[in-house]
């Protein structure tokens, strides 16, 4: 057995050598610049965008056919086009436009499985940020439910603008302002990759292996700073790379748009900012290796990675001093995780949580967690070989091994956070590093065949992962019927009504109410609900602790949703991740437990919406009532 | 592939719909235009014609590729955004709608007219800037009836994508919900402990006549009925005290529907001081 098990790994091994002992590696098939098959395959894959859409719709009625679609019209947006970006003979200007269709389509997608607001709890806390802009037509208001957006407006900047200048809601302006940022993003990543690699074909892989990102789908395309950051640290990175292969009339020109693009990425974005400093530091490293290796004298980028570092630093001990307390928690408790497992100090089960979902979908997880180890490996060992010469493609090789670093940090407890987080940069890498091994792989004349359909199966594979490992989760892909605690499916109108209602209660009052309706009231009614409330909500009976409770907080309304009686949460836990039974929950909350406000006098039940009752406390814990 | 001269009329088309995209927010226009008319112009002014103009003056013709104009003008246009909210905050006014008008026609305008002189100035064909990339020969021609077909092809794909995306939204807003009833009972001011509202906001998909009945601790105070509510509509019902209420006091509504004039459809109850509160902040 183990015989056979090495005889197929040499198998599997030898297309590899001949990738990196090619001595001379033959051109790709002639390239043009022409449209190529543009206008079919648009045709197909705006076609997969009406099956989604008819899953959608599906899904909103219930209809068990809905997830069968929903796959299917993925699939018919994304293989066509992926596998035209594949073909090494495919026009560049096809090549162009089938990446920027790949990257709207799939933006469409997110679009529509929400066209009327915004449903995503990051989302709801940028709202709330670009209301009180508009509401003071001042920055840096006080953002209760993300306290740290308001101190990085760039998302908020265009949106405003541009509200003010259409008359539009934030909902459509958010959306045509996210519209663009996709479109910069692909476009930079595509014009980016084509510079390092040299070719056109490893900017169409790119883009298709980077909306392989789990996080890209949705994450990425939500009303949220990260994804207004990312699009302009990757222009800014493209003009960084151009004005290094550009001559002298344009030098100028290019500087200016990357210095104002990275000022832009730390306006936006904490963690892009970092990231992108990170990267800079990274290609800087790279040109010091190849100057010392005397294979080409690319020029030192120091000063930008130096530029970089002072605009963060400046920003954040003038502008956005709380980033540092924000995030140093998560930081910290996922390194002290990771030290106490290396040490034997803690189990993998305290700090680990596995993936949950049906078993196929897990499965498909993990090939494509295999799949992408392996490639990286493979790609960064033919990096290292046969691009000595260029800093940048080593640069890029090294880091698509940061995937590796990424699975450690999954290990911790806030591991799928910094995970996702981390996948925001390495895809970067490791997009552009497929592109480059593909590439190598034809050139060395790895057979037609064996390419084709290794190339098509593994982003086949990497697709499917990342649509089973990526968010929503199994439960909340499809929009639909109410879910207790469901986050995006939890919010009914019901509850964006209450939210609206609550504003009439003048700004800023403190609310404890569950996950969903603090969003509510958080964003809608410009309130500043209160997390750690299971002292409060969970407790049988309203007595001196409860109203302690309510001192202590300051609290002066609770929200209940009669809802969180009906079933089980999908997300483990009814109000936050603070409960004491988060993940253990076997039973839905008792509708006695939430009805006990009504019991106790004082209490006034001041709101009434069938699910959704709003009780006002604060006299009731001053004794000053009845 | 060699990148071809911008033309001067594009950096005239954009002063031109700059200066009327302003125009819309700072003045009455003098003939009628509807929203979307507002919408187009506005999306224009604010996220591409700024950034436009500004890579004409950075990149002059030939010098870079048309994808590579279009990305460094969008990413230009939102750049020029962020900047632009800080001057704009540091003003009196603040990042108001006329502020921001004539923030982004000004960057245009001057913009324009540098793109303009350097376009002028520049040489009719210059050098291809980047030798790196491989050269791309052009696409074999293909036979009419082809081209035909692929022309075919991509109208079909804007309308498709034009009717899946009204699909999309036309489907989100039939999408069934239970219709619900808002009923409440606020003290209309902290100050005087008498004045009250109740309040019905109808969301039931359909008009409903309600029935409500206030009651003292368990005395009936007031009835209110045929109540009718449209849908979306609410229905606010002020009503006074004769004195506040006193210690162990509470005041219940009982909302009812015509249709089921014996169940009590929401309650809704306070007890003194229900809105003891803080001031509102603002």
């Amino acid at each position: 057995m183990i015989e056979w098990v090495q005889q197929q790994l040499l198998r599997l091994w030898q297309p590899c050598w001949r990738i990196l002992a090619s001595p001379h590696p033959r051109p790709l098939p002639a390239a043009t610049d022409g449209f190529g098959w543009v206008a079919p395959v648009s045709l197909i894959g705006v076609l997969g965008l009406t099956v989604v859409v008819l899953a959608f719709h599906a899904g909103r009625h219930s209809h068990s056919l809905a997830p069968v679609l929903y796959w299917g019209g993925l699939l018919l947006i994304y293989m066509p086009l992926a596998l035209r970006l594949l073909q090494p003979a495919t026009p560049r200007r096809e090549r162009l436009i089938v990446a920027v269709l790949m990257g709207m389509l799939l933006y469409l997608v997110k679009v529509l499985y929400s066209p009327l607001d915004f449903r995503f709890s990051d989302e709801l806390q940028h709202w709330r940020s670009t209301a009180d802009i508009l509401a003071t037509e001042r920055l840096f208001t006080y953002n209760y439910i993300l306290p740290v957006s308001p101190l990085y407006p760039g998302l908020q900047a265009p949106t405003v603008a541009l509200i003010q200048m259409t008359g539009l809601p934030i909902f459509p302006a958010g959306v045509l302002v996210l519209g663009t940022a996709r479109l910069i993003f692909v476009l930079a990543l595509f014009h980016l990759a084509e510079l390092i690699g040299r070719d056109a074909y490893v900017g169409g892989v790119a883009v298709l292996v980077y909306a392989t990102n789990p996080h890209f789908l949705f994450f990425h395309s939500m009303y949220l700073y990260q994804s207004m950051a990312v699009p302009l640290m990757l222009l800014a990175l493209f003009a960084l790379v151009r004005w290094e292969h550009s001559m002298l009339p344009e030098q100028p020109g290019l500087r200016l748009v990357a210095v104002w693009a990275m000022f832009g990425v730390v306006m936006t974005h904490h963690i892009t900012s970092y990231g992108m400093a990170a990267v800079l530091l990274l290609w800087l490293a790279a040109n010091l290796y190849v100057r010392w290796r005397g294979t080409a004298r690319p020029p030192l980028i120091g000063w930008t990675a130096m530029l970089v570092l002072v605009l963060i630093l400046t920003w954040m001990v003038y502008v956005a001093t709380v980033t540092v307390g924000y995030l140093a928690p998560q930081l910290g408790r996922a390194l002290l995780d990771l030290t106490g497992l290396i040490a034997g100090e803690k189990k993998t089960e305290e700090t680990f949580r596995p993936p949950s979902g049906p078993l196929l979908e897990r499965l498909i997880s993990l090939m494509m967690v295999a799949a992408t180890l392996a490639y990286v490996s493979v790609a960064a060992a033919v990096i290292w070989v046969r691009q000595q010469h260029n800093a940048l493609a080593l640069a890029v090789g090294v880091g698509a091994l940061g995937y590796f670093l990424s699975l450690v940090l999954r290990f911790s407890s806030s591991g799928a956070e910094m995970t996702g987080r981390l996948w925001t940069f390495i895809y970067i890498f490791q997009a552009i590093a497929l592109g480059i091994l593909l590439r190598e792989a034809w050139q060395a004349g790895t057979r037609r065949f064996v390419l084709r359909l290794g190339s098509g199966a593994l982003v086949l594979l990497l697709f499917l992962g990342s649509l089973t490992a990526g968010w929503p989760p199994y439960w909340g892909r499809l929009p639909g019927p109410y879910l207790v605690s469901a986050a995006e499916r939890s919010v009914t109108p019901e509850g964006i009504a209450v939210g609206q209602w609550s504003a009439q209660l003048g700004r800023g009052k403190r609310f404890a109410t569950d996950f969903t309706n603090y969003m509510m009231v958080g964003a809608y009614g410009a309130h500043d609900p209160i997390f750690r409330v299971a002292g409060l909500l969970l407790t049988p009976d309203m007595g001196a602790d409860e109203q302690a409770f309510v001192r202590d907080n300051d609290l002066d309304f609770v929200l209940i949703d009669e809802r969180l009686s009906t079933g089980l949460p999908q997300r483990g836990y009814f109000f936050d991740s603070h409960e004491p039974n988060i993940f253990r929950y076997t039973e839905p909350l008792s509708m006695s437990l939430l009805t006990k406000y009504q019991r106790t006098p004082g209490v006034s039940r001041i709101y009434d919406s069938g699910n959704l009752v709003m009780y006002s406390v604060r006299a009731w814990s001053e004794n000053n009532a009845p | 592939m060699r990148p071809r001269t911008v033309p001067l009329l594009a950096f005239i088309a954009t002063m031109v719909l700059s200066t009327a995209a302003a125009w819309l927010v700072l003045h009455e226009p003098p003939i009628t235009v509807g929203p979307p008319v507002r919408v187009v112009l506005g999306s224009l002014a604010t996220l591409v014609l700024p950034g436009y103009a500004c890579a004409g003056v950075l990149f002059g013709p030939n010098r870079i590729h048309h994808a590579e104009r279009l990305l460094i003008s969008l990413g230009l246009s939102i750049l020029i955004c962020m900047g632009a909210t800080f001057v704009l905050h540091s003003q009196t006014g603040g990042l108001s709608a006329t502020n921001w008008a004539r923030l982004l026609w000004s960057v245009t305008a001057v913009a324009s007219i540098a793109a303009s002189i350097r376009s002028s100035r520049a040489p009719a064909d210059g050098p291809v800037p980047l030798a790196i990339l491989p050269a791309y020969g052009p696409s074999p021609s293909r036979p009419r009836w082809q081209v035909g077909l692929h022309l075919v092809a991509a109208v079909a794909a804007v309308a498709l994508l034009i009717t899946t995306v009204l699909a999309g939204i036309g489907s989100a807003q039939q999408q069934p919900y239970p219709g619900f009833t808002q009923f409440w009972l606020l003290p209309q001011t902290q100050h005087n402990a008498t004045q009250f509202e109740l309040g019905i906001g109808n969301f039931e998909g359909k008009a409903y006549t309600y029935q409500i009945e206030l009651y003292h601790n368990d005395h009936t105070l007031a009835r209110w009925s045929q109540l009718v509510v449209g849908d979306t509509d609410t229905l606010q019902l002020p009503f006074v005290l004769r004195e506040p209420l006193g210690t162990g006091d509470s005041l219940t509504a009982v909302l009812y529907r015509a249709d089921q004039p014996t169940q009590a459809y929401r309650q809704v109850r306070v007890w003194r001081n229900a809105l003891q509160a803080k001031e509102p902040s603002s």
